[in-house]
């Protein structure tokens, strides 16, 4: 099902094969943000800061100017673009380590400026690209290769649900948790990355949606055991929804 | 210059940064300290990190002038302190006492913080303008200026001193420009000009009185 | 009309001039008040200010608006720079062009504010990682800083590198009256076509620093070295001031120069020639001068606010040829004419 969604090849990627696992939701969401950028018809003017993170190749795979920012900065990257060229659609992609850990202080402030770019949040729970260490997201007892005993809140500290907590800053305008897992909340995550382009498109603000995502590789689950454990754990403790809609009164 | 005349203890000197405050500020007590027994200056500058009436404490207590300023090391740090002596100075009646106050209107807000002591003795403000300092050199310039630092000193100010200078290459031309500028200023806000400064071995004289200053703060070479 | 400026204010205007229109900074001493004058200043020009959450996001800033081809500048003092290290190498690698002012303040760790030379040997070879270089020019006056900016910018550009004014406190603090070129309209400045405008009138472009193929970085890596080979060979400068028969070379740059050049007059007067040789970039180096002076004198005496950092490449110029004396103060200590007099006279054996 999912496969009929995506199949036909959206013009905004660059056609170059991806590099994800199998079961990885990093293509999945790629996918999605090329069909709102075609859709949008905005692929001419959009500038693309990519991560250091398993999708440090973003930068190949779409078909838009685009950058790699160094581990966590792509924020205070994008609002160098769009400081200087507010004409632009510029958007952030960044994983978990990137933006909720070594990267926390570049998305809080850019959201509390309320920077008018869009950021797209992969939470999986894991470093995937330096091979399955914990993220500041992974969930208690979960085993990753520094927590081979399970993450121990008294040595770790806890999850930490940075949609919820950028919510609090008067600063976003738009911010939403969804997931791709299935047929319908694939489309229900589209509507909201295409939501948020379309706040940035109209200079309402700082708009970021965090897709709960799979890393079968470093879960060391099989891609429908991942995508179990996505919805039966991480959604338990990442609750889906709309955290802030702060566009009327931007409008 | 006879600072005797004008019916004053306290002067205090605010202005924008870089405007020759500290300069002024220590001439003034030097000129004071020659007819009165006790001359304090209070370094109440928080902004500038170098370039400070501290930096002369030695050479002006040698004059017989108290120089109040932050603590032994403490007056190396970039680190916004008042002591408590500088009310202690506003208020003590033996003393003249001058106010070297910091730039902009982030260093005359600490006026407002004295202005316990300030109100109740006779002071007089002077604002010191170089119309040949960025930010300063049209009548509209410095019109806002005087308005808004002022406003967050929480003080009336009583005179203009025109200050137009380059340092060392200064000529006559350089001080009548600020002249022109500031007596329109002058006009326009109904403030006094108290003097015109010139440096020491310029020949000058304008439409106001002119105060020949020495210059203490050297560069090292 | 000349006008009496602050070092940090009459940079600030200078790259103004040069059709800088970006500024992205975080406060800090000896130069906030570079920051604040281009809070005051770029909205006026229609630029953009912004002040940063840290040094980390300003460099971060700077690399985003330099990918989309316009002028960008900041300032900071020496903690600030060591915290911009990973965004600076970033940049070297995406040879993305930038002018970056370190007003040197005394360290190391979070030191004193006062002036200091001792960032040298970060600013001159490396601080981030990667063989990477930058073009560093050391002003001794502020107009010779003013002067500098539009050359910054336009090395910058020119080469696609990172352009550093190696400024001191001092220099930053301390006010001389300036004369300032005329404004350079922003439009006006070399065409970019590697930036990132959006895909409509080219294809997609990329700008990283970044290649996993390590033949393809090593390509990558061949090109910068060739860059800073066409820089070591057509950009280094340097001032000689009483060189020709002098007795001794004393080499300094930027307040020590300042200093050095009012030990001369002393000397004089004692009947010692003291010629100063002054580098102005200090990378690339003008190893070759230098050592073609070492033939005319018996000491090269290196004086520096900072203990012996300049000196090694200073003995890389010289290569033997003469002694190689040293004389520094640091910490935010500045010697004193009188002080370099002496190591001059301790040098030639007086
Ligand atoms: C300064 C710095 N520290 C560490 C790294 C190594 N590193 C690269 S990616 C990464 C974590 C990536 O995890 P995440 O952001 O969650 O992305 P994912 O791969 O899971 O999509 C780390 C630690 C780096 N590149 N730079
Ligand atoms: S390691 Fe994990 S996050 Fe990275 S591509 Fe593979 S499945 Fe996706
Ligand atoms: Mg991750």
């Amino acid at each position: 099902m999912i496969d009929k969604i995506v199949a036909k090849m959206p013009k905004s990627l660059s056609g170059k094969e991806f590099t994800y696992c199998p079961g990885c939701h990093h293509g999945i969401v790629h996918r999605l943000i090329a069909e709102v950028i075609d859709e949008l018809g905005i692929r001419e003017k959009t500038l693309l800061v990519a991560p250091v993170g398993c999708s440090v190749f973003a930068y190949e795979f779409f078909d838009v100017d685009g950058t790699v920012a160094p581990h966590g900065r792509a924020p205070a990257v994008a609002t160098g673009m769009k400081r200087a060229m507010p004409d632009k659609v510029v958007f952030t992609y960044q994983g978990d380590g990137d933006l909720a850990s070594i990267g926390t202080a570049e998305i809080v402030h850019a959201a509390n400026r309320g920077e008018n770019i869009t950021t797209i949040f992969i939470n999986n729970a894991i470093y995937g690209m330096t091979g399955g260490q914990m993220a500041p997201t992974s969930l208690l007892g979960q085993k990753t290769t520094t927590t081979p005993y399970g993450r121990d809140a008294k040595a770790n500290g806890y999850p930490i649900r940075m949609s919820e907590m950028l919510s609090t800053l008067t600063g976003s305008t738009y911010i939403e948790r969804v997931m791709v897992t299935t047929p319908q909340n694939v489309l229900k995550a589209k509507r909201a990355i295409k939501k948020a382009f379309e706040i940035q498109l109209k200079g309402l603000g700082f708009s970021l949606i965090e897709v709960l995502s799979t890393c079968p590789t470093n879960w060391g689950k099989s891609p429908i055991e991942a995508g179990k454990w996505l919805e039966e754990d991480m959604a338990k403790y990442y609750p889906l929804g709309v955290y802030v809609d702060r566009t009327k009164e931007a409008e | 210059m006879n600072f005797l005349n004008l019916d004053a203890r306290v002067f205090i000197y605010i202005g924008m940064f870089g405007s020759g405050k500290t300069e002024l500020a220590i001439n003034t007590a030097v000129e004071l300290k020659k007819s009165a027994e006790h001359v304090a200056l209070l370094d109440i500058d928080v902004i500038s990190p170098y370039f400070r009436s501290r930096d002369q404490k030695n050479a002006l207590e040698e004059k017989g002038i108290k120089v109040i300023s932050p603590p032994g090391a403490l007056s190396h740090a970039d680190l916004p302190i008042i002591t408590g002596q500088v009310g202690g100075y506003i208020s003590n009646k033996e003393y003249l006492t001058v106010a070297d106050v910091g730039g902009n209107e982030d260093g005359a807000t600490v006026l407002g913080s004295l202005k316990p002591f300030l109100d109740p003795v006779r002071k007089k403000t002077f604002f010191v303008v170089n119309a040949l300092r960025p930010f300063s050199t049209s009548f509209n310039e410095v019109v806002r200026n005087v308005k808004k630092i002022s406003q967050s000193g929480r003080i009336k100010i009583d005179y203009l001193v025109n200050n137009t200078n380059i340092s060392s290459e200064t000529n006559v031309e350089d001080v009548e420009r600020g002249e022109k500028i500031i007596a329109k200023v002058s006009e326009y806000l109904e403030i006094p000009v108290a003097f015109s400064v010139a440096k020491d071995g310029l020949d000058f004289s304008g439409k106001f009185q002119v105060f020949k200053l020495k210059r203490y703060l050297k560069n090292l070479w | 009309m000349k006008m009496l400026f602050k070092g940090s204010e009459a940079i600030a205007e200078a790259a103004v001039r040069s059709g800088c229109r970006l500024y992205f900074g975080y406060p800090i001493t000896p130069q906030s008040e570079l920051t604040e004058y281009m809070s005051r200043r770029l909205p006026e020009v229609d630029g953009t200010f912004l002040q940063a959450e840290s040094e980390v996001a300003t460099v971060n800033m700077m690399y985003g608006a330099s990918c989309t081809g316009k002028r960008v500048m900041t300032s900071t003092s020496s903690p600030g720079f060591s915290l911009m290290m990973e965004g600076v190498s970033y940049m070297a690698g995406a040879e993305l062009p930038a002018v970056f002012i370190n007003v040197v303040r005394g360290g190391p760790g979070l030191g004193d504010i006062q002036p200091a030379q001792s960032d040298y040997f970060q600013a001159t070879k490396g601080g981030g990682h990667g063989d990477y270089r930058m073009i560093v020019l050391a002003p001794h006056t502020i107009q010779e800083a003013v002067d500098l900016m539009n050359l910054a910018f336009d090395l910058a550009d020119k080469y696609r590198m990172l352009v550093t004014i190696l400024a001191d406190g001092m220099l930053g603090q301390m006010m001389e009256p300036v004369e300032f070129p005329k404004m350079r309209d922003p439009n006006d400045v070399p065409k970019k076509d590697w930036a990132l405008t959006g895909a409509s009138d080219h294809d997609p472009r990329k700008v990283t620093s970044f290649d996993i193929d390590p033949y393809e970085l090593e390509k990558m890596n061949l090109r910068y070295q060739a860059t800073y080979k066409k820089v070591e060979e057509n950009e280094v400068r340097y001032e000689e001031f009483n060189t020709e028969e002098a007795d001794i070379i004393v080499v300094a740059y930027g307040t020590m120069a300042r200093i050095v050049k009012t030990t001369i007059h002393m000397a004089e007067r004692e009947g010692i020639k003291v010629g100063l040789f002054r580098p102005i970039t200090l990378w690339p180096f003008p190893y070759k001068r230098l050592n073609e002076l070492s033939d005319t004198v018996e000491n090269v005496l290196t004086v520096e606010m900072s203990y012996g950092q300049m000196l090694e490449d200073v003995k890389l110029g010289v290569n033997g040829k003469a002694n190689t004396p040293f004389f520094g103060r640091s910490a935010g200590v500045v010697p004193t004419p009188t002080e370099v007099l002496d190591a001059v006279k301790k040098a030639m054996g007086r």
